[in-house]
């Protein structure tokens, strides 16, 4: 239960932050002007990307104590999941708009959109099944991630299979735990490719 | 006053390789209601002039006039309300996958903000036109290339443009289905009084559109004019370039040898390039003056055909006989036009 609820409000909250970000590096990497921000936000994203997640949890230990007033426990944990998925999610998004063709580029800049409807009417609908298939990979990332948090105290499956499997050898605990890891990263998938392949055309 | 007016444009692209210039002192003008074409080969900045035309591409000097209005000097905004009222179709057509027929030609509408009804009805309007009322459903993946085509043409219309811009409408169809749309862009243009810019390099597209052809060569604009008057001048040069041809104008040799026992005897023949236009291209003008002038004719290649205004036909041939001088006179006053080159 409380690995579903860290990756429910992980993946939902990496969702919000991550597309816009995405979004925005996109469009600042499309336009001169905005050269210099790009490159700041592309340095940034890849900085945090390439962190171990592990590693990220313990540098994160003070602010997550600022925001979410603890360090233990799963919503410090989904605070440090969703920090560490946020710029996944963004190049996720970004590659996937980057692989619009320029022609539909082209055709919107002729019919006189804005940058709001370009963003709205044209890069989000157009990559609609693409972006689903991101939130579906990020997702399994975040079940993978939900362990490594279970092993520093977010609990979870994760700190199941550690504490009783691990520490006092009771190995049928870690098959289960990683029986149901795996049933949940298929559904995940499997709902995944459903849901884009209904958004295609 | 001309709808649209170029004057002195250019444009050019820098890479690793230095600078290129792509449009050099580029002058023409465009009046509403015609049909111009842009022919020329690839990389000779036929695309590029169209794409500056609405400021895809910034051009770095010269003016474009549209209505009066240099948009060359135009803020963003502008420049977003000057692309509303130019139709644009691409090449490979760049419909929008995840929309329906109908989002797709809607979309224009929709970005004014129109009600529903008026979308509606505007869009099963231009789709009765197009004849293509019953993909409405559709999406684009599921359409062959004359429907893609028919729909990206829908779309540009839809707001009724001052303009229409296609970008080689025919390169990616089948010949039959080219001469469809062909029709429908010539309908176009006759129902809706619609201006069009068409790039191209199919020979039948310049011969099927244009009330007038514009000429570009890597760059510079060589010719712009009617169409039979841009076959007879440059004839030669577009017979190689875009019909793979050295056969036309070059090798007779094989012809001339084989005739020159026979010839040597008379005078020197004369050879002459012979452009027919209107309905002398039908009549036999030549025949009826030959025998009235008792020259001999050796016809060595020709050719006739539809444009869209008239038959346009010319004609190869070697003339021998007293009288050549005096019929290649009376010739020039009854057809389009006669080269004679001397010695052949």
């Amino acid at each position: 239960m409380e690995t579903l609820y860290m990756l429910f409000f992980s993946g939902a909250l990496a969702t919000l932050f991550g597309m816009p970000l995405g979004i925005t590096l996109y469009m600042t990497s499309r336009n001169i002007k905005y050269r210099k921000l790009y490159s700041a936000l592309d340095i940034v994203v890849n900085i945090l990307r390439s962190i171990p997640f592990i590693i990220l949890v313990l540098l994160l230990i003070p602010l997550t104590k600022e925001v979410t007033g603890t360090i233990i426990g799963p919503t410090a944990a989904v605070f440090n999941l969703t920090f560490a998925a946020i710029p996944f999610m963004a190049r996720l998004v970004e590659n996937s708009l980057k692989a619009i063709p320029q022609g539909i580029i082209d055709s919107s800049l002729c019919l006189g959109v804005n940058n709001r409807e370009f963003i709205f009417k044209i890069l989000i609908p157009e990559t609609l099944p693409e972006q689903v298939n991101n939130v579906t990979v990020m997702l399994i990332n975040l079940v993978t991630f939900t362990a490594i948090a279970g092993a520093v105290g977010a609990g979870g499956l994760g700190q199941l299979a550690i504490n009783y499997g691990y520490y006092r050898f009771q190995w049928d605990m870690v098959l289960y735990s990683v029986l149901i890891l795996i049933g949940m990263s298929q559904l995940i998938q499997w709902s995944g490719t459903k849901i884009s392949a209904l958004l295609k055309h | 006053m001309p709808l649209v007016q170029v004057q002195d444009l250019c444009l050019s692209f820098s890479d690793k390789n230095g600078f290129n210039r792509v449009l050099d002192n580029i002058s023409f003008e465009v009046k509403e209601g015609e049909i111009i074409s842009l022919l020329g080969l690839s990389g000779a900045g036929k695309t590029s002039l169209l794409r500056t035309l609405n400021l895809l591409q910034i051009p770095d000097s010269g003016t474009i006039e549209i209505k009066e209005r240099d948009i060359t000097k135009l803020t963003l905004n502008q420049i977003r309300n000057l692309r509303k009222r130019i139709g644009v179709v691409f090449q490979h057509f760049n419909l929008f996958k995840n929309k329906n027929v109908f989002e797709n030609i809607a979309f224009p509408l929709r970005l004014q903000k129109l009600e529903k009804k008026e979308v509606r009805k505007a869009v099963e309007d231009i789709a009765n036109e197009m004849n293509i009322q019953d993909k409405l459903r559709s999406y684009p993946s599921n359409l062959s290339g004359g429907e893609k085509q028919r729909v990206a043409l829908a779309r540009a219309m839809i707001v009724n443009p001052d303009l229409l811009l296609l970008d080689e409408p025919s390169s990616a169809l089948d010949p039959k289905t080219k001469v469809r749309i062909l029709d429908t862009v010539n309908n176009l243009n006759k129902v809706h009084n619609m201006t069009i810019i068409v790039v191209t390099h199919d020979m039948d597209v310049v011969k099927s559109l244009s009330d007038r052809v514009a000429y570009l060569k890597k760059g510079k604009l060589i010719f712009i004019g009617e169409p039979q008057e841009f076959f007879s001048t440059m004839g030669k040069e577009i017979s190689r370039d875009f019909e793979g041809n050295e056969y036309y104008h070059t090798n007779s040799d094989g012809i001339q040898k084989k005739d020159k026992g026979r010839q040597s005897n008379k005078m020197n023949p004369k050879r002459a390039f012979i452009y027919f236009w209107g309905e002398k291209a039908e009549e036999p003008v030549l025949w009826e003056l030959s025998s009235r002038h008792n020259v001999e004719i050796n016809i060595i290649s020709g050719n006739i055909e539809k444009l869209k205004h008239g038959t346009y036909g010319h004609l190869e041939c070697d003339i021998t006989g007293e009288n050549t001088h005096i019929f290649l006179n009376k010739l020039e006053k009854e057809v389009y036009k006669v080269d004679v080159m001397d010695n052949v």
